[in-house]
């Protein structure tokens, strides 16, 4: 299936992989990776090692999609009741889940000024951590992120 | 899927438990934010689905929900999950409704390091973490088929199934493969189980640009 869905395809590289060799190459060589496109139990495991790579939970974004039909978008985090009530939790996932909605709605330069507006607050340096112990509340952040947007 | 300017989107909030109605409060301002910049006429209609709405009221997502979010174009969640409340009940209720109400057979993941303070490894920066998972959704384990006998004693056995169909797998690498994304990988396992080799499972594509990082949005990722 993979290889006869990827004949239509003649300028994407494919590659198939066992997965527990493609979590080493994650971690040793991510630069490799463009597309993963798995099932639904290696999906999960591979995913939460993605979202390490990429700073945390605090950051991770899904989207559950029907192509061409409504979408739902989320954080991939958890409730963590612990944090709950304390304006602590990171809300950087949430709001990449508006940005993957936007895209997903065909709203693409308002899709790319969510990711300008999070990309130029993390590269400032001025957030240390992408966790509850970032010294940043949740409306802080939701703060610093709007100034970026302009 | 853009649509007519004049007409609103229809967006549903589910807040949820826990973190989830704070940090989704902060993603609607971004959206407003941003919505109001570009000129996207949207409206949000809020369903308070949660384990602590169904400690309070013994509800669950009813069926005529699920229809309403359906003819939505697009619903956003906090996070699900309340410690009184039987483990998996209201995720069940929510993100498997969604998800199978919805057909949401493609879990999109994108993975990108944003700055290298941020992450874990290394000598690997943002140039380098840069990639997409495309996750079936609605198969393997989420079959809902199985069952259990002999519970409690030491005959007990449980099975899982795990359903792999020539359509579902079919329609998610489909949408896994977009023109301008260089390489696709495809992770299965072997482990000696050569039969195994034949199952679906066995799709992992990692596609590589020259060997560096992709431009994400618009590379290997839209899937509409």
């Amino acid at each position: 299936m993979f290889a006869k869905v990827g004949a239509e395809f003649p300028d994407v590289e494919q590659d198939a992989a066992y997965v527990d060799a493609c979590c080493m190459w994650m971690i040793k060589n991510p630069e490799w990776f463009d597309v993963v496109v798995t099932g639904n139990l290696f999906g999960d495991i591979i995913t939460d090692l993605g979202a390490m790579l990429q700073g945390g939970m605090g950051i991770a974004a899904s989207g559950n999609i029907h192509p061409g039909r409504a979408s739902m978008f989320e954080p991939i985090h958890g409730s963590a009741p612990r944090h709950a009530g304390k304006n602590v939790a990171c809300p950087i996932g949430a709001i990449m889940a508006v940005g993957m909605m936007l895209e997903h709605l065909g709203e693409t330069a308002a899709a790319d000024k969510v990711d300008g507006a999070v990309t130029r607050l993390l590269q400032s340096g001025r957030v240390p951590s992408l966790d509850a112990r970032s010294g940043i509340s949740t409306s802080a952040m939701g703060d610093m992120v709007l100034e970026e947007l302009g | 899927m853009a649509r007519a300017p004049e007409i609103p989107y229809r967006i549903g909030v589910l807040g949820g438990d826990g973190i989830g109605p704070e940090v989704l409060d902060q993603g609607l301002r971004v959206l407003d934010a941003v919505a109001g910049q570009e000129g996207i006429p949207y409206e949000t209609v809020s369903y308070p689905y949660s384990g602590a709405h169904y400690l309070e009221t013994g509800e669950l997502v009813p069926p005529e929900v699920i229809e309403e979010w359906r003819a939505m174009d697009a619903v956003l969640l906090g996070a699900i999950g309340h410690p009184d409340v039987e483990a998996g009940l209201v995720e069940r209720s929510v993100i498997l409704g969604l998800r199978f109400g919805l057909d949401l057979f493609v879990n999109l993941r994108p993975i990108k390091l944003y700055a290298e303070h941020l992450g874990p490894l290394k000598d690997k920066g943002p140039e380098d973490i840069d990639f997409v998972v495309v996750r079936e959704n609605t198969e393997g384990l989420y079959s809902q088929m199985g069952g259990r006998r002999g519970v409690g004693t030491t005959d007990e056995v449980a099975t899982v199934v795990g359903v792999y169909t020539y359509k579902g797998v079919e329609r998610v690498i489909e949408a896994g493969r977009r023109p301008g994304s260089r390489r696709t990988t495809s992770p299965g396992d072997a482990g000696g189980q050569g039969q195994r080799r034949a199952a679906p499972s066995d799709l992992a594509g990692r596609v590589r640009e020259g060997g560096r990082g992709v431009p994400r949005r618009g590379a290997g990722c839209r899937l509409c």
